[in-house]
């Protein structure tokens, strides 16, 4: 992973000092409110319902235990004990004075670590393949250009003040684990002409309120020229994106409103002008960059699969937690392994301070010191030997980690809802404590196979709700929470925006129209076909038909 | 009306030019209008901020400045806060206008906050990630070059050394003092091929001139002379007068700049290293002058070879080697440069307290051996 020099501890240290003054001028009057907003959400510092909240950034999903630790020890100091994985690869705490923030950012700076652009008008954290470096179908690890991207985008003088958020994905596998078609520009790596890699770029998807799948932009860029592109790109955006209307300001409605092929043609107009501006980094610097992700050295792990396959035999637990927590790595000698943080009745994506700690000594013993942070709330530990995954699985039920299954119909994306958030309309964890409860036979929810429920409390749709197989939507009706319910969308290479299904239910019912909606399914489905492929088959009127009778 | 000048991070003085406004939605066809206008009548450009939050604005700076290649001043009017000075800075304004009460501090607080940036802008007056990159390989060549020089006392070896570990040209430049006539017998001796050139201020000892001719007889060698431009000294005998680096400190500078220090770079020009006779013991401003050192601009390793050692090491070799020196290092010139600034030193004075000895003791060099960054590099 990338590791801090002088340049980067200097620059972290100017920062942290930056906004410890900026605290103190707020704390004084010398800042409105108004205008230290901005400045605060530049460094993660929200203003929730109840308190605080500082989101950390875990750039492109990637921690060292020791990072992990920290973190753990930040939630004991300074929060009531536990945090929040984010839907973006980051890590919230919800319970923060705003006079201690200074200070967590220092104990952060310690280890490497900050809270730029975790929030604002400007370029956040980049989220990336979470299996990155370890995934059996990578073309090119995206880390790479996710930490180039990282330092152009910090504190960019040009690009702070931007009409609204800007999230970039990247991925450099045969399969989109990152989402990009539902973020502002979606970059993937591909190959090119003469057997050179390069990207292939989109822009303009996103969720909230008006969801839109990201279009293509570019079909091939030299590795070479991909900052000087994205400059063009957010130069136009930074111009021309909406600034009267805070709904329209994404460049999702500027894509969308103009035409991709206009869109597309501004960009390249710029980007033509400014190539020999010196933006994209020199090669050496790069291959800096490149130096930090080199392919860990792993030992030879000979394992014995005949006793691999009896331990399954003689444990169930074992055999489930394989099945749907361990997937295969580079290396077939070792396997990455998904710790979810889902089981049932955990608010998602919850992590006490000592589950990072158990997690931070298992990634020690069993993965290298590596853990790995994915947009649906769980850690991934990506480099475990596979003769030590029964070790691993024990030691993990002992900390009551392997409960949780990973994109089973409870491992359910949640965003923090009215529980912690003032722009929520509705709860989102007790409606996903209560479905995962419903669900809580191992045996039911593996036989419903893959299937991902995603729940948002308002139309920001932090919780992804566009793109579950099954989305739910917290809505006001008439000062009462209501939900409504999509279906059809997903997050992958087939990136789709659900449908919404039909009026809402209120809190009491939504469970059972979710197991409705499964049942609908299971009754449907062909030669063991997962729930959005029956979904597709048949289409909606037989799930609303389930739901609302014949009308 | 007051203005803060970003480049200075002052209270601007002075009148204040009028300025023409260009709307943030301008057409580049717009933006060409203003720009002509604000190009005949000798006016600023000012880029409103309807809300610090709006940041239009940097874009429109940027755009002036790389698509129109507007060179004026470009303001920054409206909300604007202190936070927001490097990027102002970094996006091509030079000034903005103050509007109620906030302090200057506060802005100079901010153009000072950062020592670093990430990305290269269109202005870039801090260092850039990519720079301290490659500050950090170089020194870290220079420091394993100086590490190498250090193990060995020999001076012809030391020079040795130098030509295996950098390739590319070597450049020596010498003053024709002792130092440099003890790196030159060195030199000469080691057969490492090095171009050798000193700076011909116009200002020079007729000793030191004669040195330089029975330098190049002794060791049958050819030493470049470098002069100064012609045009560049007729200016600054013209602005400051024959002997006006003796009013400041400042034209002082202006006239080393001239006679020595643009003459240097064009030697110096492809250059790989640079080999000086800098010691340590010459003053307190050299005592930590290491044998190897990464010099930013121009890009290229300077090698002092003679950094550790005495004056009584560098008697004793000049006397060994018999090799020629100036005669008035007899006479108590210790340090020798151009007539008109230097003087003997008494015996147990530091070494180079002849050199501009009208002046404070810190920072006494030409400009040679110490140079700031340059704020405009886009």
């Amino acid at each position: 992973m990338y590791r801090y020099d002088e340049f980067d501890r200097d620059f972290l240290a100017d920062r942290n000092r930056d906004f410890r003054g900026q605290v103190a001028r707020r704390l004084a009057g010398d800042l409105s409110e108004d205008e230290f907003k901005p400045l605060r959400l530049m460094n993660g510092l929200y203003l929730q319902l109840h308190a605080y909240m500082l989101r950390v950034a875990i750039p492109y999903g990637v921690l060292s235990s020791r990072q992990l630790r920290q973190l753990g020890m930040i939630a004991r100091r300074w929060d009531k004990g536990f945090g929040h994985w984010t839907t973006r690869q980051n890590i919230q705490f919800n319970w923060i004075k705003l006079t201690d923030v200074p200070d967590i950012l220092e104990a952060l700076a310690e280890v490497d670590m900050h809270a730029i652009q975790t929030s604002g008008n400007c370029i956040r954290n980049v989220t990336a393949d979470p299996l990155a470096g370890a995934a059996a179908d990578e073309i090119e690890d995206p880390r790479v250009w996710a930490e180039i991207i990282r330092q152009w985008s910090t504190n960019h003088p040009e690009f702070s003040f931007l009409p609204r958020k800007f999230k970039f994905a990247i991925t450099g596998a045969l399969e989109d684990r990152a989402a990009i078609a539902f973020h502002d520009i979606g970059i993937r790596m591909v190959g090119g002409p003469g057997g050179t890699k390069g990207f292939r770029i989109y822009a303009g998807g996103g969720q909230g309120r008006t969801p839109y799948v990201a279009q293509e932009v570019k079909d091939f860029l030299e590795p070479g020229q991909l900052l000087s592109y994205l400059e063009a790109m957010l130069r136009v955006y930074n111009m021309h994106g909406r600034r009267d209307n805070m709904y329209k300001a994404r460049i999702k409605i500027l894509v969308n409103a103009i035409g991709v092929d206009a869109y597309r043609d501004q960009v390249e107009a710029e980007w033509k002008r400014i190539q020999s501006e010196g933006i994209d980094f020199p090669a050496e610097e790069v291959e800096r960059i490149r130096a930090h992700f080199a392919a860990p050295k792993l030992p030879n792990m000979r394992v014995d699969e005949a006793a691999f396959s009896k331990a399954r035999a003689k444990d169930a637990g074992f055999d489930r937690w394989v099945r749907h927590n361990v997937s295969q790595h580079r290396n077939p000698q070792y396997a990455i392994v998904s710790v979810a943080f889902k089981e049932p009745g955990r608010p998602p994506g919850d992590a006490s301070a000592t589950e990072m700690e158990q997690v931070a000594d298992a990634a020690e013993r069993y993965s290298r010191g590596e853990v790995r942070v994915t947009y649906s709330q769980n850690v991934i530990l990506p480099h475990v030997a596979r003769v030590d995954l029964h070790d691993l699985y024990s030691d993990l039920k002992s900390a009551g980690l392997v409960e949780g299954n990973t994109d089973l119909i409870t491992d359910i994306i949640a965003c923090p809802g009215l529980d912690y958030c003032n722009l929520a309309n509705a709860r989102a964890i007790p409606v996903a404590q209560d479905i995962t409860e419903r669900f809580s036979d191992p045996k039911r929810a593996e036989d419903i196979g893959e299937l991902r429920l995603n729940i948002s409390g308002c139309i920001n749709a932090c919780g992804h709700h566009h793109a579950g197989h099954i989305g739910i939507l917290g809505v006001d009706k008439k000062g009462t929470e209501h939900y409504q319910i999509t279906l059809g969308g997903s997050p992958g290479d087939d990136a789709s925006v659900g449908s919404i299904l039909g009026p809402s239910f209120p809190a009491e019912d939504i469970t059972d129209a979710i197991e409705n909606i499964v049942e609908t399914y299971l009754a449907k489905r062909q030669d063991g076909e997962a729930f959005l492929t029956t979904y597709k088959r048949i289409g909606a009127d037989p799930f609303k038909e389930a739901l609302y009778g014949t009308r | 009306m007051a203005l803060v000048d970003l480049k200075t991070a002052t209270r601007s003085i002075g009148a204040v030019r009028n300025a023409i406004e260009v709307d943030v939605a301008a057409t580049p066809q717009e933006r060409t209008a203003v720009i002509v206008d604000a190009v005949l009548n000798g006016d600023a450009i000012s880029v409103p901020f309807a809300k610090f939050s709006d940041g239009r604005g940097f874009s429109v700076a940027r755009l002036l400045r790389s698509e129109h290649g507007f060179r004026g001043e470009i303001r920054a009017t409206g909300h604007v806060i202190p936070d927001q000075a490097l990027h102002l800075l970094r996006s091509g304004f030079d000034t903005v206008e103050l509007t109620g009460g906030r302090g200057d501090k506060h802005w100079s607080d901010a153009l000072a906050s950062y020592s670093g940036a990430y990305q290269r802008a269109q202005r870039n007056p801090l260092e850039l990630r990519r720079e301290a990159s490659l500050r950090q390989r170089k020194q870290k060549a220079a420091a394993g070059l100086g590490e190498s020089l250090s193990a060995t006392a020999s001076l012809a070896y030391r020079i040795g050394i130098v030509a295996e570990s950098v390739p590319g040209r070597l450049a020596f430049s010498t003053s024709l003092g002792k130092e440099d006539q003890a790196v030159l017998h060195a030199i000469v001796a080691s057969g490492v091929e090095v171009d050798v050139f000193t700076l011909d201020t116009g200002r020079h000892f007729p000793e030191t001139l004669k040195t330089l001719k029975a330098t190049e007889e002794h060791f049958g060698i050819k030493i470049q002379v470098m002069e100064p431009e012609a045009k560049d000294i007729e200016e600054l005998i013209a602005r400051d007068g024959e002997f006006g680096f003796r009013t400041s400190v400042e034209a002082r500078k202006r006239c080393c700049e001239v006679r020595k220090v643009i003459p240097l770079n064009r030697a110096l020009k492809g250059a790989a290293a640079w080999i000086t006779g800098l010691r340590r013991e010459q003053s307190a401003g050299r005592a930590n002058v290491p044998f190897a050192s990464w010099n930013v601009n121009p890009d290229l390793y300077k090698i002092n070879p003679l950094a550790d050692w005495s004056e009584a090491d560098l008697e004793a070799y000049i006397r060994a080697n018999n090799i020629p020196v100036n005669p008035l290092h007899a006479e108590g010139f210790a340090s020798i440069g151009c007539q008109p600034c230097t003087r003997a030193v008494a015996p147990g004075e530091d070494l180079r307290a002849g050199r501009w000895w009208w002046e404070n003791e810190d920072g006494k060099e030409c400009g040679l051996h110490n140079r700031p960054r340059e704020l405009e590099v886009a």
